[in-house]
């Protein structure tokens, strides 16, 4: 349904030194009708610049990105806009999300003012979909709790039938019990409705728990990506393995180290889609700087390893 | 072990037009001569509020009533002098959130250094030189070229460590730290949880107080835990128990509720602190609830833990 191909994003800064950073570095990505497909990477490894170029929020550097048949990159403003009535994004802060001096009612309503519908019944529909209730309508942003914002922001990216929602780590700020209840509602919702849930997250926990697939990104690429359960339960690429390795608290903590972080490539200065950029990987080899996915048992992995 | 601090019946309400925030109401606690205390509970339970009014940071709307004894005296009594001395030298905090805690316009050395000087008398000169000491011990390095710079130079786990690096240099007996691991990524909070072991190592007399509500932090760092719900604590078990065999009926909800458990929500939202039910405040969201719990259950001893359910009469 979705399709990502050969999507670069190189964000640069500066006047008269110019500096480059290369967010998304030559990525190819698809999610399937009504799937869930988690992206897992540490903060800063492109993950939610990857999600703004799939609604087109920010336009990609070089690369298409396919939807329901269509390239969206070459579209003309109002035809993409109407195209984003399909797409929606639910924020990782509802609360910056929120204007803070309209009440709930108008957020949710907004979409649909936009968008030329008059159907306010429909904003109590969504409500009702989402667990708030009516009094909520009359509130402000700074009345609601988090697990309320977010309710509303659900309530708000669905206005309009989306068949594709990113989920920029709609639950990085909740407590677990209030997390539990938005993701029960994510996935209650994806049953009704069959959506499409881009499900951006650090917490592979929940990426196991969500998702039908996963990819791993690490600096701007995915580096793994297949069934959620394989890909985690036995990882190939050695950053995968690093990842699924630091979840395990209790083992790690135990070891003695020192406090001095591990050193982590971010985001790269150079375009260059074919080079591996986890360059403190034990098993580097001349390889690596030319690799292209390898496709291994229905999983993609780029690295020497899985040939 | 004995105990460094001991909360008696503590109250603290907030006084708004729209009525009275029960925010802690009835509180016992003690926190041991070093032991790590995790005190956990969802985001408005009462935890941080619990935390600054050991402190007696609270705004002036407040209402306080009981006893935090520490060091033999009551610390809602002292003075304001008295409570400065306690405050950042004997009960140091360690702030929630790491962007908005440093000063942005003073370097972040003159801000590790200022506790020194204000509690343990040093010149500017040894307290910098402990300044640099301490960003080495917490692996700011270089410390001395780091500790020039401003809080904007460092990234988020950096401030943290600072933070923490600022709480501790003037050898506090016991270090407050309210939510340390809120919205970062696992491999930073794997160097949290060293960092708070480092601490623990260096100085073994030295009791933390952990106000959180990540689960699997609590695990791994927490000799005890304390449970929050509504204003109540509800349970107070070793660590390693709570985990096996929570005995609360909220526990036991909060821990399902978990990825790695089953991600089951509890049912229901947590009651009004405003006008908070009578009896067991848990008790709509119970699966256990029965007439009894109308009425407040004390605190039951089952085994090493004590529990506030009737469950366990």
């Amino acid at each position: 349904m979705l399709k990502g191909e050969k999507l670069y994003k190189v964000f640069e800064s500066g006047f008269i030194k110019k500096k480059k950073i290369v967010a998304v570095d030559g990525i190819d990505i698809e999610i399937k009708e009504g799937e869930t497909l988690a992206l897992v990477g540490e903060s800063g490894s492109g993950k939610s610049t990857l999600g703004r170029l799939l609604l087109m929020l920010i336009k990609p550097t070089r690369g298409k990105i396919i939807f329901d048949g269509v390239d969206i990159t070459a579209l003309k403003p109002k035809e993409l806009r109407k195209t984003r009535t399909k797409m929606q994004l639910i924020p990782q802060h509802p609360d910056e999300a929120m204007d803070p001096r309209w009440k709930i009612f108008d957020s949710i309503a907004e979409p649909l003012k936009i968008h030329g519908i008059d159907d306010f019944d429909r904003v109590y529909e969504l409500i009702d979909m989402v667990g708030l209730k009516e009094e909520h309508l009359d509130r402000f942003p700074h009345e609601l709790s988090g697990g309320e914002l977010q309710r509303a922001a659900i309530a708000r990216a669905l206005a309009l039938n989306p068949k594709f929602v990113v989920c920029d780590e709609p639950t990085s700020m909740l407590d677990v019990s209030v997390q539990a209840q938005i993701l029960r509602l994510l996935i209650d919702l994806q049953r009704k409705l069959g959506i499409a849930y881009l499900f951006i997250t650090h917490d592979l926990e929940v990426a196991e728990f969500m998702a039908d697939r996963i990819a791993v990104m690490y600096a701007g690429q995915i580096v793994e990506e297949g069934n959620a359960e394989k890909v985690l339960g036995d990882p190939v690429h050695p950053y995968t393995k690093t990842l699924v390795e630091s979840l395990d608290l209790e083992r790690n903590t135990n070891e003695v180290e020192s406090t001095e972080p591990r050193k982590v490539l971010v985001a790269g200065v150079e375009e260059n889609g074919k080079e591996c950029k986890y360059y403190q990987c034990p098993y580097r080899s001349s390889k690596c700087s030319n690799i292209e996915a390898i496709a291994l048992n229905g999983r993609r992995v780029r690295c020497v390893l899985a040939e | 072990m004995d105990n460094l601090l001991v909360i008696e019946d503590l109250h603290v309400h907030f006084l708004l037009n729209s009525g009275r925030v029960r925010a802690v109401d009835g509180v016992n606690l003690s926190v041991k001569k070093g032991e790590t205390l995790c005190l956990i509970g969802e985001s408005g339970s009462g935890k941080s509020v619990l935390g600054l009014s050991m402190l007696r940071l609270l705004p002036s709307n407040v209402y306080i009533n009981g006893r935090i004894i520490f060091d033999g005296k009551n610390l809602l009594e002292l003075g304001e002098e008295e409570i400065r001395k306690i405050r950042g030298k004997k009960i140091a905090w360690v702030p929630q959130n790491p962007a908005t805690s440093l000063n942005p316009v003073l370097k972040v050395g003159f801000q590790v250094a200022e506790p020194m000087i204000l509690h343990l008398g040093l010149d500017k000169t040894r307290a910098w030189s402990k300044v640099v000491k301490l960003l080495d011990f917490f692996g700011i390095r270089p410390a001395e070229k780091r500790a020039s710079e401003y809080p904007h130079q460092f990234s988020g786990g950096m401030r943290q460590r600072v933070l923490v690096a600022m709480g501790t240099s003037t050898n506090p007996e016991l270090i407050i730290a309210d939510e340390p691991t809120k919205g970062i990524d696992a491999s930073k909070k794997v160097q949290v949880v060293r960092l708070f072991r480092r601490i623990r190592e260096e100085r073994e007399d030295v009791s933390l107080l952990l106000i959180t509500h990540d689960l699997p932090l609590a695990r791994v760092l927490a000799d005890r835990i304390a449970v929050m719900y509504c204003g109540h604590v509800v349970e107070v078990s070793e660590a390693k128990t709570f985990f096996e065999e929570p005995l609360h009926p909220y526990s036991k909800a909060l821990l399902d509720s978990l990825p790695s458990r089953g991600l089951k929500p509890i049912k229901g939202f947590s009651p009004s602190m405003v006008n908070p039910p009578e009896g067991c405040r848990f008790r709509d969201r119970c699966d256990f609830c029965s007439s009894r719990c109308e009425e407040l259950p004390p605190f039951f001893d089952a085994g090493q833990s004590t529990v506030r359910c009737w469950m366990y009469a």
